[in-house]
């Protein structure tokens, strides 16, 4: 723990002490638990202001000009960023400095960050254990302290399960919050970026710094409340009474007897405390992962056509067209990232007979509509994270199914693009972490970050 | 409602549509991922709702319109990416075309 | 024709709409820029870029799918289709699939001969896919045309004669071009045109195949490979052979069409909604606004010329080929009544001193105030028009009335002066007076000889006749 850089550690410290404790961090923990892909040469940020020394890795997938993005894949393998994102460029106008990209699972189509071509990230409580994923080496890179935020992405999950294997905080915005613009597509309906970090307070102060109207991103939105966080005294925050709904009955969810204990242990903690919490069912929460199946595949066939050794990237001598076309894209995309353009093509033909992409997003309508009522009912739902503890490397490798299960819980704050976080809230017996997500209404971020910094603080 | 079989021949299909190639080693392995994959996102043909319509806004972003702002990227970066180039433009081999009538 | 055959053929066409910016980006939308200098992160597909919407297009497209009688989706959004081809950047196309902005709509049309209409099943907006070049066996591409914003029209495949064609094509230039939304110059590619056609033996029956030709960029193209493909599709189906979907192109220099694709190749489109562009709800208020920018259609223009002017419908429709043309018309008009003998000079002398001084209507530096008064001048009979015909290619290239006519040492004989020269001719020749009033009405020709030997050739022989008839009788 007290290798971590939190804001409140390295406020009163200078650039130089905090950049040798960093570099000193990378030599320990890099080629033991494989955290960052590359180290970017980096300097003082000669910009002051709210971020002032503060360091922050990117997820592989996000743009920094001039740096390499290659999401983790042979097809991008050597791609420069021609731009950089807009939340790097609010990051970094507010004297903040990349220490470098993380790895992840190509294309952030995975849970465990073993789908990369850089190799897997071990998790580093365990090595044994995976790191979670997407976004494993964002929220390694937190706890192994080489930096104090980190940039990932969550189409489904990729923030959130990640810092819960890792015993961080994951922040996963309403979608719009952050813009999208620099942030390689998946899907892009589902995409948004996310903070890992190691507590809500940082978390908060660097959100209110990224948040902004993008007028290159049409579904970006100011949020006022959000920006108001960025010197905001948590500690002063009361709230009125907010309720909290809990699940009683996992009957319908794959759920591991550990995480279910630990789960009921934490709400009775809550109930001694006075919270306000009741029972409820999330609506159609055991079909929101085929859906998200169904919605995330289609976007992605889509969005990754548009790698095909031509313009850019991984090419190639090939005879015509379509040859050149398609010796890039098989060499250039892995198995994971193969098997999922498949199933997004197969859903989205003309000759899949079943209408199964027009019902999907008709479902999808149907759950906004019941999550906004949900949400009239309670404040926020308190669900496990996870379904299960973090598992060992190369287990679920091979088993994509038993691999999506992960994602259980967490594929249904991307479905109605609100916002959730995972809060380390627990261990395993063998001391391994668990995190418990907190999910609040779209647009709601303001509150369920201060409402998170308060929780964490009773729970502490 | 019917359920399609995934066979060689759809696998092959699909490939030829996501312009993607596999191993003949491979194969049955992808079609055994692919079949489970499938069968998994079939699961919600069991939900029954009643919607007639899909159409929606749903993130409550309505009409927004682009600005006059420029991306700090100029034709060159972009140029400099082409792997095969000739005279400022991107070189791309010949469409196959069966024009055997 | 031994055998009764009836053509089907729906057209869709596509036009490139004259924004300042493209469609989806701030990258610039014109013609004729070196290779790859107009375009940007988004417009060449690069990783981790978004469509951002230029409402230009949503309103231009609004008022052609006015233009063209659409019903308007209120609920109105974009889909992509995806399909792998050189020139298309994402490999997908945003386009308009489920909700287009127009829908179900009649196009009205006139021809010299008369109208007609057609039924318009959708108009769409899309981008631009970027511009291929072949060369040495390869293909160049260059962006620039990559995210121009275009309008397809889809009419239905109700045209059954193709010489129908022209005509509504022709006329949807027109009307493109009189609601300012694309210039449609076909030789810049702003015009393009997929035309789907096929026979059937038997009237009631649609058939079950259509063949596309793609990509048909004259007219000329467009009537001479439906001409092609009309008697090869008859050929091959009097030799019992049955036809199936296809795609083919043009070949301008062999006049043959060549196949691309058979139906199996055909693309299955997987279309998908775009996330990235949150959908429209447009409000009636806002689309009732647009209503009156689709006002003036140049068939709303003919109904009023031929109605309202007494115009004649040939002259009307030529009247209509440009904008400026009937701009000018109408400037004029405000000055004299006489609108037929406006059309005349306008299309006749003017226009053709205009080609030959190789000038445009709008450089012309005829007023049309000064026209009008011309117009007014022959009548009244103070210059003739075969003087005025010597006058015009100085006219049309500015050149002052008043100081031509000085110049040319013209007089203004005015209907009093040519009075006066009369008097002065009967009373100085008694004698053939006498012969006329006796009946020998040729004696005429030799008074109005005797005016243009007075007037030097500029008193006008019609009015003077007139004149003559009048004090000759007394």
């Amino acid at each position: 723990m007290m290798n971590r850089i939190t804001f409140d550690g390295i406020k009163e410290k200078s650039f130089k002490s905090i950049s040798k404790h960093i570099n000193e961090n990378i030599k320990k923990n890099n080629s033991k638990f494989n955290i960052l892909i590359e180290k970017f040469n980096y300097d003082k940020n000669p910009n002051g202001g709210l971020l002032e020394n503060v360091p922050i890795t990117i997820k592989d997938n996000i743009f920094y000009k001039n740096h390499i993005a290659s999401c983790a894949s042979n097809i991008l393998k050597n791609y420069r960023a021609p731009y950089s994102a807009y939340v790097v460029e609010k990051l970094l106008g507010e004297g903040a400095f990349i220490v470098g990209r993380t790895n992840m699972d190509e294309f952030a189509m995975g849970s465990s960050t073993e789908y990369s071509i850089y190799g897997p990230t071990k998790n580093p409580i365990d090595p044994k254990f995976v790191a979670g994923g997407s976004s494993g080496g964002a929220a390694a890179s937190i706890i192994t302290g080489i930096a104090s935020i980190a940039l990932g992405s969550d189409t489904g999950g990729s923030i959130r399960q990640p810092a819960a294997f890792c015993g961080a905080v994951g922040y996963k915005p309403t979608y719009g919050v952050f813009s999208r613009r620099g942030l390689v597509a998946f899907s892009s309906s589902l995409d948004q970026i996310g903070i890992i970090g190691n507590n809500v307070g940082d978390i908060a102060k660097s959100a209110a710094v990224m948040n902004g109207k993008d007028p290159h991103d049409l579904s970006s939105y100011l949020d006022r409340e959000l920006k108001h966080l960025a010197e905001y005294d948590f500690d002063s925050y009361e709230g009125e009474r907010k309720i909290i709904g809990v699940i009683h009955d996992f009957s319908d969810t794959p759920i591991s007897k550990e995480i279910e204990n630990s789960y009921k242990k934490l709400i009775s903690e809550l109930n001694k405390m006075n919270y306000e919490v009741v029972s409820i069912f999330p609506p159609f929460l055991e079909y929101s992962l085929p859906l998200y199946h169904i919605l995330a595949n289609a976007e992605a066939a889509s969005n990754l056509s548009r790698y095909d050794g031509l313009k850019y990237g991984l090419s190639n001598n090939e005879g015509n067209y379509f040859e050149r076309v398609k010796k890039a894209r098989t060499e250039g995309f892995g198995r994971e990232v193969k098997r999922r353009i498949l199933a997004g093509t197969l859903i989205t033909s003309e000759g899949y007979d079943i209408d199964l992409y027009k019902k999907a997003q008709k479902l999808r309508v149907l759950l906004k509509k019941n999550y906004d009522v949900l949400f009239s009912t309670v404040n926020f739902v308190l669900m496990p994270t996870t379904p299960t503890s973090p598992f060992k490397l190369g287990e679920k490798i091979n088993d994509p199914i038993a691999m999506y299960n992960n994602d259980a819980f967490t594929t249904i704050a991307n479905i109605i693009g609100s916002c959730a976080i995972s809060l380390p809230l627990g261990t395993t017996s063998g001391g391994l972490p668990i995190g418990f997500q907190l999910m609040a209404a779209p647009k709601e971020d303001a509150e369920l970050l201060k409402f998170s910094y308060k929780l964490m603080k009773d729970l502490g | 409602m019917k359920k399609l079989r995934i066979d060689k021949k759809l696998l092959d299909k699909m490939c030829d549509l996501a312009k993607l190639d596999h191993d003949p080693g491979e194969e049955e392995s992808l079609l055994k991922d692919f079949g489970e994959i499938m069968a998994m996102i079939e699961t919600i043909s069991n939900v029954d709702f009643p919607m007639k319509d899909e159409r929606m806004i749903f993130h409550q972003v309505i009409n927004q319109f682009s600005s006059t702002k420029k991306y700090e990227c100029d034709s060159e970066q972009i140029i400099e990416k082409f792997p095969h180039k000739r005279d400022d433009q991107l070189l791309s081999p010949p469409v196959s075309g069966n024009n055997d009538e | 024709m031994k055998s009764k055959h009836y053509t089907v053929i729906g057209l869709e066409t596509h036009i490139q709409l004259n924004t300042t910016k493209k469609i989806f980006c701030n990258c610039k939308n014109s013609y004729g820029a070196p290779p790859n200098t107009n375009i940007c992160p988004i417009c060449t597909g690069q990783p981790g870029t978004l469509p951002v919407f230029n409402k230009d297009v949503l309103r231009k497209a609004l008022v052609f799918s006015y233009a063209l009688n659409c019903k308007l989706n209120l609920f109105t959004r974009f889909d992509r289709k995806n399909y792998f081809y050189p020139d298309t950047p994402k490999n997908y196309q945003i386009t308009q699939h489920d909700y287009p902005v127009g829908y179900d709509g009649e196009f009205y049309f006139y021809s010299e001969k008369g109208q007609d209409s057609i039924k318009i099943k959708s108009i769409q907006m899309e981008e631009d896919s970027a511009k291929i070049k072949h060369d040495a066996g390869d293909i160049l591409i260059d962006y620039n045309r990559a995210g121009i914003p275009l309008l397809e029209i889809i009419s239905e495949a109700s045209f059954h004669d193709i010489n129908n064609i022209m005509p509504y094509l022709e006329f949807l230039k027109r009307t493109a071009r009189f609601l300012k939304i694309s210039n449609c110059n076909m030789e810049e590619g702003s015009l393009r045109v997929d035309a789907n056609i096929s026979i059937s033996t038997d009237k009631n029956i649609i058939p079950d195949y259509k063949i596309e030709i793609k990509n048909l960029n004259s007219f000329i193209a467009v009537k001479n490979s439906l001409l092609y493909e009309h008697d090869r599709q008859i050929e091959l189906l009097s030799k019992g052979k049955k036809l199936h979907e296809e795609t083919r192109s043009w070949d301008e220099k062999n006049k043959k069409t060549h196949l691309l694709r058979k139906k199996e190749a055909i693309s299955d489109y997987r279309f998908i909604p775009e996330a990235n562009i949150p959908p429209f709800l447009l409000s009636e208020k806002e689309i009732f606004a647009l209503k009156s920018d689709a006002d003036l259609t140049p068939y709303f223009i003919i109904n009023n010329l031929v109605n309202n002017y007494h115009i004649e419908l040939k002259q009307a429709y030529k009247l209509t080929a440009h904008k400026n043309l009937y701009e000018y018309f109408i400037e004029v008009s405000k000055y004299t009544y006489s609108y037929k003998k406006i059309i005349n000079w306008l299309l006749g002398d003017v226009v053709f001193n205009l080609r030959k001084a190789d000038i445009t209507i709008d450089e012309m530096k005829l007023l049309p105030e000064t026209l009008a008064k011309v117009i007014e001048m022959i009548e009244n009979g103070e210059l003739s028009g075969k003087l005025v015909k010597t006058m015009l290619p100085e006219l049309v290239k500015g050149k002052d009335l008043d100081k031509l006519i000085e110049e040319k040492n013209i007089i203004i004989y005015s209907k009093k002066e040519l009075e006066r020269t009369i008097d002065k001719i009967i009373k100085d020749n008694p004698k053939e007076v006498k012969l006329y009033k006796n009946g020998k009405e040729s004696i005429l020709s030799f008074f109005i000889g005797k005016v243009m030997e007075e007037t030097g050739d500029q008193g006008d022989p019609a009015l003077s006749k007139e004149i003559l008839i009048n004090k000759l009788i007394k």
